[in-house]
Parts: structure tokens; sequence; C-alpha cells
């Protein structure tokens, strides 16, 4: 899997790159997405390449990095061949079932990252676990599909200081000691996450169950997993949104006043013609008196 | 659905749990049974942690959730309640208010409501006041 490593350590590079040198960025990102798409078949290798640290924030970035605008300007144009690059890349990310798509998924990632942080917890992960992952219903063997969302998600929330203040409720622990029994709601009022919880669990979308682990270690232990953005991934790529909008607004007010400009100027020289042909047909208004 | 978890204001913020025991391991029959005592409508649901279970809310804005007690994952077969283990299904009731009295006023009828259903017991509350989301 070293090749999934390489990617993505390559795509993070790239990322950075694109502000200050788009050209081979945007190279970077070519040779990445025809790996991804040599690999369509194999997810063991998609797998290892979206769960490397750092990935799932870098490709949030790539809408927008080949965008890079500098003094208003936009210094680098993405071509139809950079699109569908971004698209080869993003298209291979893993998003849980359920979902609209990456802005909902974003969305409650965030959700989720805020209301931990709010309970104490501003480190730990989080990661999806169940039918909304693997397709399939746990015990039934009912295939899950978008027209069939699943009922729950099943939220895995790796991080050491909360799995310790689980072990000293006393609360149950399975895994061999590396993650709790399911939390009921009275367990979650204990951890201090039933605000989280029941503002998650008030929509009219799936329901949301978790569990705490010691670690990512543990979770992947248990099987397939997606591990949901961090903050620092869901901000940067809302920053980039905003900040892609705001180019354009930028761009256009200029365009704008360029335009207004040069109707301005040409207002001015029109007038200017006017006025010398007038004075020029007084004078020789006066020539012909004389 | 909106939730029907009634809202509290500033200042603080009570959740009571009550935990109830049956020794009818099936479940559907017993949310049945409970939802006819209580006149409350049980949603099946899924989870591929907590198993299947039984969701419901009632009109005062208390939440129902029928489960079996004893599930299996890759390590073998346990109780989420092990001091319960007559207990095949589970009930949990909870109910949170501003404050304890009301908390506890609206479980206490529920409890009342519940006391015909055939095997059901109750196994004990939990409660804890906390400072309200935002206070």
């Amino acid at each position: 899997m070293a090749d999934a490593q390489l990617d993505a350590q390559g795509l993070a590079s790239a990322v950075a790159l694109a502000r200050t040198d788009p050209a081979p960025a945007r190279a970077a990102i070519a040779a990445i997405a025809r790996d991804i798409q040599d690999h369509a078949g194999d997810p063991a290798f998609l797998h290892d390449f979206w769960s490397r640290p750092g990935t799932a924030a870098a490709a949030v970035s790539l809408a927008s990095v080949l965008r890079t605008a500098k003094n208003a300007k936009q210094i680098s144009q993405p071509s139809a061949s950079d699109h569908q690059n971004v698209l080869t890349i993003l298209a291979s990310a893993a998003i849980p079932i359920g979902f609209s798509g990456t802005r909902a998924y974003l969305q409650f990632a965030q959700q989720v990252n805020d209301g931990l942080a709010a309970a104490g917890y501003p480190n730990a992960t989080v990661a999806f676990r169940g039918s909304s992952v693997t397709g399939i219903r746990f015990r039934t063997g009912e295939t899950v599909t978008e027209d069939n969302p699943p009922g729950d998600y099943d939220l895995a929330i790796a991080d050491p200081d909360l799995f310790a203040q689980a072990k000293e409720l006393g609360i149950q622990l399975r895994g061999g000691g590396t993650r709790t029994a399911p939390l009921n709601e009275s367990d979650l009022d204990e951890l201090g996450l039933s605000d989280l919880a029941e503002e998650l669990n008030s929509g009219t979308g799936p329901k949301v169950s978790f569990m705490i682990y010691a670690d990512q270690n543990a979770i992947d232990a248990r099987g397939d997993n997606i591990v949901a953005p961090d903050s620092a991934a869901v901000t940067r790529y809302y920053d980039e949104q905003v900040q892609t909008a705001e180019t354009d607004r930028t761009t256009e007010q200029l365009q704008a006043a360029e335009q207004a400009e040069r109707q301005e100027q040409a207002e001015i020289a029109e007038e200017e013609a006017e006025a010398e042909a007038e004075a020029e047909a007084e004078a020789m208004a006066m020539e012909d008196d004389e | 659905m909106a939730s029907q978890l009634p809202e509290t204001g500033q200042g603080s913020v009570t959740r009571i749990y009550d935990f109830y025991g049956s020794p009818d391991a099936d479940t559907k029959r017993v949310s049945d049974l409970i939802a006819a005592a209580v006149s409350v409508t049980f949603e099946r649901r899924k989870s591929a942690d907590r198993g299947e279970y039984f969701l419901a809310h009632d009109p005062a804005g208390s939440e129902l959730v029928v489960e079996r007690n004893e599930i299996e994952d890759e390590d073998g077969k346990f109780f989420k309640q092990p001091d319960y283990a007559d207990s095949m299904t589970l009930l949990l009731a909870w109910h949170k208010a501003a404050s304890e009295a009301d908390a506890a006023a609206v479980l206490d009828r529920l409890r009342e409501r519940l006391g015909p259903v055939d095997g059901l017991a109750f196994l004990r509350r939990r409660e804890s006041t906390k400072p309200a989301a935002g206070a």
C-alpha cells in the first residue's frame, strides 16, 4: 500500500504547492487522479488512501485550490482536465450512505465535532461504522441503499480522555477493554454527551448511536469505518467556499468598474468630440459671416 | 418529525432515567404492550452496535426505548445491563425538564400507567441536573 501512502502525501503537498506554484501542483494532482482511476476497482487501495491522516483535509480543498487568486486576480484558471482530475479524486472519497452529498456530510461532521468540543473533547475523532459504511444492515443482511437508508448512524468516537471517563464511570467495556458497550441515553448523559445526542437526534433523518473507543486502532480492529473530517478540514472547506465566492464577487466588481470606466471615458471622448465639432462649426459660421 | 422533548430555558436542566425490565425476550411484544398501556406508537429502528430497538415519544415529551438486554458482538453474547440479567427486554424511559420535580412528576405518572403491563418491573432510577445548553 506504499502507493496509496505516497498519493496521500502527494495530495497534501500539491494542495499546499498550488497556492504558490500552480503548474507543478496541477501536474501532481493529475498524476494522483490517474493513480486513483487505475485503482477504481481496488477498495483496499482507496481505503488506505483515504484513511491516511490529512487526506480528507487536503481533498476538501481541491475543489477551489486550482482557482488560486492573488490580489483579487485569478492567476490559475482551472481547465476542463483540472476539473475532471478533482472530480476523479473526490468521487473516490467515501461518504456514508444516507447523506445527500458532501455538503450535508460535512455539516453533520461539523455538528458532531462542535458537540464533542463543547463537551470537553475537542481532539476526539469520529468514525462511521455499520450499515452506512458497509451497505449491509448488521444481523439481517438486508442491503442498505440510498433509497433504503440505514436506521441509525453508528458513530465510533475515539478519544483517550473520553474513554478514560467512561471507564471511571463504570460503563461496561468490550473488545478486550478497548471500547465501551453500546451506550444508552443515560450513559451519554453521564459522559456529558446528552446535548449532542439530542441535537443530532432531533431531526427527521437517521438517528445516531454512540460507542467510545480508546483510539482509532480499536475502531479499525472492528472492520470498515469512515473517518469523518475533523473541524480543521471542515472549517477550511467552508473558508475556501467563502473565499472563492468573495474572489468571484471581487472579480465581478473589478470587471464592472473597468466597464464603467471605459464607458465613462467613451462618453467623455464623445462629448469632447461633439464640443470640438460644435466649436469648429461655430468658427466656420463666423468665417462665413465675415 | 421534530423532537417532542420540552425545551428548557436558561439555567439548569434535569434529566431523569427510569429503567424497567421484562422477562419476555420478544421485544416487539413488550413494546406492543407498553404502547397499549401508555398510548404511544413505537418506531422500529436498527443499529449495528445497539441492535434492533423500538423508539417512541409520549405526549408529555418523554422518550421510551425498548431493546433486548442480551446482544452479541465479535466477543460473544453479553448483557447491556448485567445487573439485571433476568430481564430479557429493557425499557428506558427518560424525561428532561427545568426542575427535578417536574421531570419526576412526569415519569411517576408514566410509571403508574406502566403498572398493568404484564411482567414489566421497575428496576432503577437515575437523575442528573446540569446547566442548560447555552446557559
